[in-house]
């Protein structure tokens, strides 16, 4: 999220508000807030129902935790991004063991998107074909993006799909800017590397 | 990747190459971020285009990161939204369900059970799949997803997108643990029925040792018991016996004046024999000679015969039914101390043979060729 100072002064005074006990202005941060956390969680694990439950997970931490966010010292969204991404860690430290079955389970989980050919040409995308290459396309991406190895991973998600800076996302994962910028590019290199070899073993 | 590691491992000798005015692979490495982005300052990018057009390594690994940013971009192209019920989900476990109800746009109105069956009727038809949201997000806002749904204006969520049934869904119903689960109730219930063990009219009491090992000893007392009796209700069993038995009466009714007497002494042609060495066959014997006395004192009669026959062992009387036997002694008259056995042996052998080709080869036991075996060596060694 472009953390642009108007969203940031209004995101600080929604947590003001919540603070002060605003059931309302807490539904408002979890309306604004709830697809990025998704979204970096089905980036990570690829699962749209994992992401659904962590992202729960991530909001009940939040509403429990949100009295020791200090609004003077950091952004509420890198704040929000850090428990995000520990609850990821913690969830990939307990289904590492589950990973290398995954394959078995491959195809039971549906792909992204509309799964009926009525909600397909309902989607308004012009060309149905196109849309479904995209679909492919990104089905693939997503699957490399799934092996590569997670600290390499959480850099490239955060620095390319959420459009955080370094700093953010050095603050986020404690570790020096340097190791960031040599994370995300050997991120990036892994992706095309595995999806070159994707790529030839299809052509 | 480890030939792209961090800033330490390049080789010495190409960032001695780069002239000292240029930057040196390890510098334009902290700038590959940036490149690949083309966020470089105009200065920055001028000197990595420096490096790079001498630099073959640095070029090859910044084109590589560039592809890998343009895969990523696809990702973010494509729109990732979240299932239209998460921020209810989210608000209930949060504040409670109590102040969901107050929220207008994600309350769950209560739905009439009979508008709730029409549903349930609608998604239970045959053939009619209903894409789950669970694992396909809709693209677009939250009425994209109620739009099939709230054809008859009721947003309601359905039994398989509850919580604890997608909990369930996701754990104890997978396919790889649902079929662990089978396979362990399977393999238990078999060994348990294998056993014997029946849970219904299971104890407490039944699990000590004694109780244990009663149990296990009835279980095989059965099952011999089932076998033995399917053995002795074999025709052929029975019938080969009792032609067995027959033939040691006319043979030892034929022998009997040089033995003690026979009908008298049960015990004398068994012991006499086993002294001769048939130790191994002292039960046959035994089981033998006691179905022997029960005949007799059954059929008085053929006792008197025997009596008669040990006084004037010249005319054995045949006491057989057998058509076969019956024709061979009637055709060969045995005189004494001729071997019976002997004398009948071929057609008594051909008859039980006859028996055996007749019959399906699992009927023969090898108990029943060990008796005819038995009473052939027997006459012999007699």
């Amino acid at each position: 999220m472009p953390a642009n100072s108007d969203s940031t002064e209004e995101t600080s005074a929604l947590v003001r508000r919540c603070l002060q006990g605003d059931g309302h202005a807490w539904q408002q941060i979890v309306e604004l807030q709830h697809r990025r956390v998704y979204g970096l969680c089905y980036r990570f694990t690829g699962s749209a129902g994992d992401a659904e439950d962590l992202t729960q997970d991530v909001f009940l931490k939040v509403y429990r935790n949100l009295k020791t966010f200090d609004i003077e010292r950091g952004s509420f969204p890198t704040w929000l991004t850090t428990l995000t991404r520990n609850l990821l860690v913690d969830h990939f430290r307990r289904t590492r063991v589950e990973q290398t079955t995954h394959s078995l389970d491959a195809g039971w989980e549906g792909p992204e998107g509309p799964s009926s050919p009525a909600e397909k040409i309902q989607t308004e995308q012009p060309d149905p074909l196109q849309n479904c290459m995209d679909r492919e396309l990104q089905a693939l991406v997503q699957q490399a993006l799934l092996q590569v190895s997670p600290e390499l991973r959480e850099a490239v998600i955060l620095r390319d799909l959420k459009d955080m800076d370094y700093k953010e996302i050095a603050e986020v994962l404690r570790i020096p800017e340097g190791t960031v910028k040599s994370r995300i590019s050997r991120g990036r290199m892994e992706l095309a590397r595995l999806l070159e070899r994707t790529k030839r073993q299809v052509m | 990747m480890k030939d792209h590691g961090q800033f330490g491992d390049r080789p010495a000798g190409k960032s001695a190459n780069v002239p000292s005015d240029k930057l040196d692979c390890a510098a334009v490495e902290l700038l590959w971020v940036e490149a690949a982005e083309g966020s470089l300052a105009p200065t920055e990018a001028e000197q990595v285009r420096a490096h790079t057009s001498e630099c073959a390594s640095c070029r090859e690994k910044i084109s590589r990161a560039r592809k890998g940013r343009e895969w990523l971009l696809v990702l973010k192209m494509e729109p990732l939204s979240p299932p239209s019920d998460l921020v209810a989900k989210i608000l209930a476990r949060t504040t409670g369900a109590s102040e969901t109800s107050h929220l207008p746009r994600w309350s769950m109105p209560k739905i009439p059970a009979e508008i709730d069956s029409r549903i349930a009727d609608r998604y239970s038809l045959p053939g009619y799949s209903f894409p789950d949201s669970e694992t396909a997000p809709v693209p677009g806002e939250t009425v994209g997803d109620n739009r099939t749904l709230s054809r008859d204006g009721i947003p309601s969520t359905p039994v398989w997108q509850r919580p604890s049934v997608v909990f369930l869904r996701k754990t104890v119903f997978e396919p790889r643990m649902a079929l662990v689960a089978a396979m362990a109730f399977f393999s238990i219930s078999l060994t348990l029925n294998l056993v014997g063990v029946k849970l219904t009219r299971f104890r407490a009491a039944d699990l000590e040792p004694q109780a244990m090992r009663r149990a296990v000893t009835r279980q095989y007392a059965q099952a011999n018991a089932r076998v033995v009796h399917y053995y002795e209700n074999l025709r052929i069993v029975y019938e080969v016996e009792s032609r067995v038995h027959q033939l040691r009466q006319a043979a030892d009714s034929v022998q009997a004046p040089e033995k003690t007497g026979y009908p008298q002494g049960k015990r004398d042609p068994g012991a006499s024999r086993d002294g001769q060495g048939h130790r191994g066959d002292r039960d046959h014997q035994s089981s033998r000679d006691g179905l022997h006395r029960e005949r007799m004192e059954v059929t008085p009669v053929k006792d008197q015969n025997a009596q008669q026959n040990r006084s004037t062992p010249v005319e054995p009387a045949p006491i057989f039914s057998g058509p076969t036997i019956d024709a061979s002694f009637n055709a060969q008259p045995i005189s004494p101390g001729q071997n019976v056995v002997e004398t009948v042996q071929p057609r008594f052998v051909s008859t039980v043979f006859s028996e055996f080709v007749s019959r399906p080869a699992s009927q023969a036991s090898s108990r029943l060729l060990k008796i005819a075996r038995f009473s052939v060596q027997e006459r012999n060694s007699a």
